[in-house]
C-alpha cells in the first residue's frame, strides 16, 4: 500500500516535468527565446560544476595555509591570489560553492518541502486546519525574513547547518502561501470534479492530480529561493551569526577579514563578492525564465 | 467590508500574541543572558552575578517573566530593556522614526529606479534596452546589500574624503544633514528591492500592453507616451503595490544591516544588538513593533488593492 | 571593553614599574610635573570640540560597576583620582604624580598610607552636588563603595585594605591588612580608583548608574547631553582644578560618538568626523596616504595577554603533556610574519608592554618554541598518539583578529593531531560557558592590570575571579601569595619569573602573540599621546586643537 502511494508519487513528479518540458527541449528553448535564462543557466551550471568537482578542479587544499605567502595578490602561484593566512583564494572560492550550494538546496529543501505539505493540504481541505495554518503563517510572515533567522541561529547555536534551518524555516511561509493559491484554484478544476466522481479518495486526488498543476510554482521558487538563501547566509555572516571559520563560506569571506582588509587588500573582498553576486543572479534569471516558460500566471511575482 | 476590516484587525491580536512568544521561547533557548553581556571582561564572584540577576527578574520561573510582561502590555507598558534600564517604549519611540525613514527613503529610491527601468524594459521587450535593464536590477538584486552598503561609505571616503555624517541627526532638526546620513543607506537598501519592484512592474505591464483596451487605444492613434502613461500603467500599478507591501518586510530585515554600517540609531540596529545581549524584553517590544507595523501595512494593501480595484471585493 | 574596540591593545614600550610602596614619589610639585605639556603653553589654542568614536553605549554609568572602556572613556572626563599616571610624550614610566592628593606618605612598615588632599577641589556645578568642595570623607566614602559588595566588581582587588580612616577635612588614611605590593596602582587604577560624593549617589538614589546625570565628579568635563545610540556629549568644567596643569581642559567639548562599524570608524576619521582613533593594522598604509600631516603612534607593547585559556578540568586537557603539547604545537611567529605582517611581538606570561615584569623575548621564545615533533611526542606520551578532537570557542564580538588567529592555531594544531572546529559565540553566551567551566579552550585576552599582582591573584589561583581554566597548582598558588606582599621590586621581580617559568611548564594557557597597535590623530590635534597600557587616562584633559 505504501510502497504503491510512494511509487505514484514519484511517477507524479516525473510527469510533471515531463509535462512542463523535457529537459533537452528546455535548454534549447532557454537559448533561443531567453538568453538572459541561459546565461543564468551557465552560471548555476558552473556552480555545480565547481561545487562537484571542487577536489578536482580546485588547484590547492582550501585550508592549507600556505607559510610566509599570505596577502599575496592574484596572479603567480596564486591566480587569485591568497588571503591572511596564506591560503589559495581560488581553491578557497571553488570549495565554497559547495557550502553555498548546501545551504542554497538544504534551506530550499526544508523551505518548500514544508511549504508544499503545508500548502497542499491546508488549501485542499481547508476548514479549521487551514485556518490555523494561516494563523501560523501570519506570524511567521510578520517577523523581517533576517531578524527570525537571527534569533534562531541564537538559539540553535551558529554553524552552517543552523543556518541552513533557520533560512529555510524563514521560507515555509512564503511557500506555503503560494503553494496554497495555487491548490485553491486547482481544486475548483473539472477533473478533479471528474477525479472525485469516479469514487477516487483524497490522498490520491492530492498527489495524481493537484500535485502535479503546483509543480511549477514549487519549482520556480526553489529556484528563486537557491538565491535568496545564499544571500540571507551572507547577511547572517556580516552580523556575526553565519558560518564559523575556517569554512571556506563566501559569505565569510566577504564579511570577515575580507571586509576588514578590503582596502589593503581588495582581492579578499572582490572575489567572494563576485561569486555570491553571480550565482544568485544565476538562480535569478533562471527562475525568471522557467517563469515566463512554464507558468505564465506567476511572471513576474516573486 | 467594515466587517471584514474588524475581523482583520481581531485577528492580529493572535497573531503578534504568538510572534512575542515565539521571541520569548528563542531567547531563552539561546545560550547565555543579559547579565554576563554586561559583565563582558568584568570579572565578579557568583554571588554578584546571582544578584545581577535577581535585580533583572531573571531568577523567577520563565512563565512568570512572560505572563509579567504580556499583562504589563495589556497596560500599556512595555517594559524596561535589560541592557539600558531605560523603557522600551521610550526607546522605541526614538528609533521608530529613524527606520521609518530609512524604509521610506529606500522605497521610494526604489520605485524611483525601478518604474522607469520596467517601463522602459517592457515597451522595448526582448531589446538590448530591456536585457540591460533587466541584468542592471538583476546585478542590484544579487549583490549582499551589506557589501553595497560598505562600499557607499568607504569608497567616497577613500577618494573624496567624504562621508556620510556619522553623528545622527533627526529629520526635524537639520534636514540636510539628515539626509546626507539616510539616503546613502536608502540607496544601498533601495537598489535591492528595485531589483523585484522593477521585474513586477515590467511582467505586469507587458500583460496589460496585451489587453484590448491598450489595443483600442492604439488603434485610436494616441502616442505611445499617452497609451503606456494613461492606460497601461494606471492599471499595471496594482501587483506592484503589492509587492511593495510584500517588500516591507525585507526592507525593516535590511535595516538592520544598514543601520548598523551607517550608525542610524534605528530599531533594525536595537533589534540585533538585543539578540545578541539577550535583551529579551527589548527585543519583545521591538518585535511586537515590527510585526503590528506589518500586519497592518497588509490590511493597508489589501484594502488599497481593493479601492483600485472596484471588481475585488473581500467578505 | 578596550578589547572590543581595538582589539589586540598595545601599549607603550619600556615601561618601568609602577611605583612600589615605601618609596613612593614624594609629593611632586602640582604646578608642573616632568613632560608635562606646560611647556608649550604659550601657543595653547583653547576652545573647539573633540570628537572621537567607541562601539557602544554604555552598560551603566555607575563609575565603579564596570570596567568596560565604553565606561571609563565617560569616567575619565568626569571623574578624578587621587593620583593619576604622567601625561605626556616621555611617560610610558608609568609614573604615578598627584591629583586630588597633593601628596601622600607611606609608613615604613608600608602598611600606613596617608593622602593630604588638595585643598579647593570641587565637584561639578550641577544639581545634587552643586559645586561643593571635596573633602576628605569622599576619599572614605569612595574608597569604602570600591571595597564593598555589589554593584561594585572590585571587592577582590581592594581586600588589601582593613580600614580607612578621616583625619581631618584633608587628610585620608588607609590601613592595610599587610603590605601590598600593588597598593599604588590600585589608588591609581584607572577603571575603579574613581571619586564619587555620598550626596550625588544619595540625589540620585535608585537612578544611580541608570542615567547620564549620574557621572557627576571632579573631573575636567561635565556631562552634557546623552543622545542613546548617538553620542555622549561633554561640556567644559569651568571650576575644574587643573589636575597639576594650569588652564586645562583645553577644549570646551568632548563628543564621543556611538560608531559600531569598523569601516565606518575608518570612514569617519578620514572624511575628518572623529579627531582621532585606533587604526587597525590593515587600514594603516590608506589612513597615511589620506590623511597628510596625520599622526600616526605605534605601540608595540600592551597590558593585554591574548591567548587561550585551557580548563584544566576537562580531559584531555587535564593531562599537562597534552597543555604542552598544545603549547608546541602553536607557530606564534608564523601569526606574526603572515596575518600581523610582522607588527608583532611574542607573548609569555605578562605581556611585554610591561617591560619591568615581562620575560625577555629570547626567553620567551624558546620557552614556548614551536616545536611540532616535540608537540606529537608529548601527545604520544599523554596516551594521544592518534590525536582527538575538540572545540575553540571565541567571543564573536571581539576584534576580528581574534577569530583570524583562532584559525591559525586549528591549522597549526591539525599538524599536531589536535582537530578543533572554532566555535563562536557573542560575549552574552561565551562568557556563560567560561563561567560555568563549559568548555575546553578559549581563545580570548586577559587584561593583567599595570602590573602582575591583579592577573596572577585572580587568574592563576584557586578561588580567583577569572582562573575560568580552574588551575590549582600549588607552586604557583604559593609564588602568587609570596608576591602580593612583596614590596621590594628586584625580590618580587624574581618571584614572578619563577611563575612565569612555572606557567610555561603547566600551560594553564597558551599565549598568542600581540599584534601591535596604531592610533591615528588629525594634524591639528596637539598633545596627543595615547597610551594604551593606561588606557583609561584622561587625556582629552591636556589635547588643544590648532586649527
Amino acid at each position: 500500500m505504501t510502497t504503491a502511494r510512494r511509487l505514484s508519487a514519484q511517477e507524479v513528479v516525473l510527469s510533471g516535468l515531463t509535462r512542463g518540458q523535457a529537459g533537452g527541449v528546455v535548454v534549447l528553448h532557454l537559448c533561443q527565446r531567453k538568453p538572459l535564462g541561459a546565461f543564468g543557466a551557465f552560471l548555476v551550471l558552473a556552480l555545480i560544476f565547481s561545487a562537484a568537482l571542487a577536489p578536482v578542479v580546485a588547484p590547492f587544499d582550501p585550508l592549507e595555509q600556505f607559510s610566509g605567502k599570505a596577502f599575496r595578490p592574484p596572479g603567480g602561484e596564486f591566480l587569485l591570489g591568497t588571503d591572511y593566512a596564506g591560503r589559495d583564494m581560488l581553491s578557497r572560492l571553488i570549495w565554497g560553492a559547495r557550502i553555498s550550494l548546501m545551504v542554497g538546496i538544504i534551506a530550499v529543501t526544508i523551505g518548500t518541502g514544508f511549504g508544499t505539505l503545508l500548502g497542499l493540504v491546508s488549501g485542499f481541505w481547508g476548514g479549521r486546519f487551514d485556518l490555523g495554518v494561516q494563523r501560523v503563517i501570519d506570524a511567521m510572515q510578520a517577523f523581517p525574513g533576517l531578524v527570525l533567522n537571527l534569533a534562531i541561529v541564537a538559539s540553535l547555536g551558529k554553524s552552517t547547518e543552523n543556518v541552513m534551518i533557520a533560512v529555510g524555516i524563514t521560507m515555509i511561509a512564503g511557500a506555503t502561501r503560494i503553494v496554497r493559491s495555487a491548490v485553491l484554484s486547482t481544486r475548483e478544476n473539472q477533473y478533479i470534479e471528474a477525479a472525485r466522481a469516479v469514487g477516487c479518495r483524497d490522498s490520491r486526488i492530492l498527489l495524481w492530480h493537484v500535485l502535479p498543476n503546483v509543480m511549477a510554482p514549487i519549482l520556480i521558487i526553489a529556484t528563486v529561493g537557491l538565491g535568496s538563501a545564499i544571500l540571507a547566509e551572507s547577511s547572517l555572516s556580516f552580523l556575526g551569526m553565519g558560518s564559523q571559520p575556517p569554512n571556506p563560506s563566501w559569505g565569510l569571506m566577504l564579511s570577515g577579514s575580507g571586509r576588514a582588509n578590503m582596502i589593503s587588500s581588495p582581492w579578499l573582498a572582490i572575489f567572494p563578492g563576485l561569486a555570491i553576486s553571480l550565482t544568485v543572479m544565476g538562480f535569478n534569471l533562471l527562475g525568471d525564465a522557467l517563469r515566463d516558460l512554464w507558468d505564465p500566471r506567476l511572471r513576474g511575482s516573486r | 467590508m467594515r466587517e471584514y476590516i474588524i475581523r482583520r484587525v481581531l485577528l492580529m491580536f493572535p497573531t503578534l500574541f504568538g510572534v512575542t512568544l515565539a521571541v520569548f521561547i528563542l531567547m531563552h533557548l539561546a545560550p547565555g543572558d543579559v547579565v554576563m553581556a554586561k559583565l563582558s571582561e568584568d570579572y565578579v564572584t557568583q554571588e554578584h552575578i546571582d544578584r545581577m540577576r535577581a535585580e533583572l527578574g531573571l531568577d523567577k520561573p520563565l512563565y512568570e517573566q512572560y505572563l509579567f510582561w504580556v499583562t504589563n502590555v495589556l497596560r500599556g507598558d512595555l517594559g524596561t530593556s535589560l541592557w539600558s534600564a531605560t523603557p522600551v517604549r521610550d526607546e522605541l519611540a526614538r528609533r521608530i522614526p529613524v527606520s521609518a525613514e530609512l524604509a521610506i527613503l529606500s522605497m521610494a529610491v526604489s520605485i524611483a529606479i525601478a518604474l522607469p527601468l520596467g517601463v522602459l524594459s517592457a515597451i522595448r521587450q526582448d531589446t538590448v534596452a530591456d536585457y540591460v535593464g533587466r541584468f542592471l536590477s538583476i546585478s542590484a538584486l544579487s549583490a549582499p546589500n551589506f557589501w553595497l552598503g560598505t562600499l557607499i561609505l568607504v569608497l567616497p571616503a577613500i577618494w573624496f574624503g567624504w562621508a556620510p555624517p556619522v553623528r545622527y541627526v533627526p529629520l526635524t532638526q537639520d534636514p540636510w544633514m539628515n539626509l546626507q546620513q539616510v539616503l546613502p543607506a536608502a540607496l544601498a537598501l533601495g537598489a535591492h528591492s528595485s531589483a523585484v519592484v522593477m521585474r513586477m512592474s515590467r511582467s505586469t505591464l507587458l500583460e496589460v500592453l496585451r489587453q484590448d483596451y491598450v489595443r483600442t487605444a492604439w488603434a485610436k492613434g494616441l502616442s505611445e507616451r499617452v497609451v503606456v502613461v494613461r492606460h497601461a500603467l494606471k492599471n499595471a500599478l496594482i501587483p506592484v503595490i503589492t509587492i511593495w507591501g510584500s517588500q516591507l518586510s525585507h526592507l525593516l530585515g535590511g535595516t538592520v544591516v544598514m543601520e548598523t554600517i551607517f550608525s542610524l540609531p534605528g530599531v533594525g540596529l536595537a533589534t540585533f544588538q538585543a539578540i545578541e545581549r539577550r535583551d529579551f524584553v527589548q527585543l519583545q517590544g521591538n518585535v511586537l513593533f515590527i510585526a503590528g507595523v506589518f500586519v497592518v501595512m497588509n490590511l493597508l494593501v489589501d484594502l488599497t488593492y481593493s479601492w483600485l480595484d472596484p471588481r475585488i471585493r473581500y467578505r | 571593553m578596550r578589547l572590543l574596540q581595538t582589539g589586540f591593545v598595545a601599549g607603550a614600550l619600556g615601561l618601568l614599574l609602577v611605583m612600589v610602596a615605601g618609596c613612593g614619589p614624594a609629593a611632586q610639585p602640582a604646578a608642573s610635573p616632568e613632560g608635562q605639556p606646560s611647556a608649550q603653553a604659550p601657543q595653547i589654542k583653547r576652545g573647539g570640540a573633540i570628537r572621537y568614536a567607541q562601539n557602544g553605549d554604555p552598560p551603566t554609568f555607575d563609575v565603579h560597576a564596570s570596567s568596560l572602556g565604553i565606561l571609563t572613556n565617560q569616567t575619565r572626563a568626569t571623574h578624578s583620582r587621587l593620583t593619576r599616571y604622567d601625561y605626556g610624550k616621555e611617560r610610558g614610566s608609568l609614573l604615578v604624580v598627584p591629583d586630588l592628593a597633593e601628596r601622600w606618605e607611606v609608613s615604613p612598615d608600608a602598611k600606613t598610607w596617608t593622602f593630604y588632599l588638595r585643598k579647593g577641589v570641587k565637584f561639578h556645578n550641577v544639581a545634587p552636588a552643586n559645586g561643593r568642595e571635596l573633602v576628605a570623607e569622599d576619599i572614605k566614602y569612595s574608597f569604602d563603595r570600591i571595597r564593598g559588595p555589589a554593584p561594585s566588581i572590585w571587592t577582590g582587588q581592594y581586600s588589601f585594605i582593613e580600614s580607612i580612616e578621616v583625619a581631618d577635612k584633608y587628610t585620608v588614611r588607609f590601613q592595610l591588612k599587610q603590605p601590598s605590593a600593588s597598593a599604588l596602582y590600585r589608588f591609581t587604577d584607572g577603571e575603579a580608583a574613581w571619586i564619587v560624593g555620598r550626596d550625588v549617589l544619595e540625589g540620585l538614589a535608585a537612578n544611580y548608574g541608570k542615567t547620564h546625570k549620574s557621572l557627576v565628579g571632579t573631573g575636567p568635563f561635565m556631562a552634557d547631553a546623552y543622545d542613546r545610540g548617538v553620542a555622549l556629549k561633554y561640556k567644559r568644567n569651568p571650576d575644574f582644578f587643573g589636575s597639576g596643569v594650569s588652564g586645562t581642559p583645553y577644549v570646551d567639548e568632548v563628543e564621543v560618538l556611538i560608531i559600531n562599524d569598523a569601516a565606518a570608524r575608518l570612514a569617519a576619521f578620514l572624511s575628518k568626523q572623529i579627531d582621532y582613533f585606533s587604526v587597525p593594522l590593515a587600514d594603516l598604509e590608506r589612513v597615511k596616504s589620506s590623511v597628510p600631516g596625520g599622526q600616526i603612534i605605534e605601540n608595540k607593547g600592551t597590558n593585554t595577554l591574548s591567548g587561550v585559556v585551557v580548563n584544566v578540568s576537562k580531559p584531555p586537557f587535564d593531562n599537562v603533556k597534552v597543555r604542552q603539547a598544545l603549547k608546541h604545537g602553536v607557530n606564534q611567529q608564523r601569526i606574526i610574519d603572515d596575518l600581523f605582517k610582522g607588527a608583532g611581538s611574542w607573548n609569555g606570561f605578562m605581556p611585554g608592554g610591561l617591560s619591568s615584569w615581562a620575560m625577555p623575548q629570547e626567553e620567551v621564545k624558546q620557552l614556548y618554541r614551536h616545536d611540532p615533533e616535540k608537540a606529537k611526542q608529548l601527545l604520544a606520551e599523554a596516551g594521544y598518539s592518534g590525536g582527538f578532537k575538540g572545540d575553540l570557542l571565541v567571543f564573536s564580538q571581539y576584534s576580528q583578529v581574534y577569530i583570524d588567529v583562532a584559525e591559525f592555531l586549528v591549522a597549526d594544531l591539525k599538524k599536531v593531531g589536535i582537530d578543533l572546529a572554532v566555535k563562536l559565540e557573542p560575549v552574552a553566551a561565551g562568557r556563560k560557558a567560561v563561567e560555568e567551566g563549559n568548555f575546553a579552550l578559549n581563545n580570548s585576552a586577559q587584561i593583567t592590570g599595570l602590573e602582575p599582582d591583579e592577573f596572577v591573584k585572580d587568574g592563576l589561583v584557586p578561588g580567583g575571579s577569572r582562573n575560568f581554566g580552574r588551575l590549582n597548582d600549588s607552586k604557583i598558588n604559593d609564588l602568587a601569595a609570596r608576591q602580593s606582599v612583596l614590596v621590594d621590586a628586584k625580590e618580587r621581580r624574581k618571584i614572578v619569573d619563577e611563575i612565569a617559568r612555572q606557567v610555561a611548564e603547566v600551560v594553564p594557557f597558551v599565549p598568542i602573540p600581540n599584534q601591535w597597535s596604531y592610533n591615528a590623530a588629525q594634524p591639528y590635534v596637539k598633545n596627543y599621546f595615547p597610551d594604551n597600557v593606561a588606557t583609561d587616562e584622561p587625556i582629552e584633559t591636556f589635547i588643544w586643537l590648532d586649527k
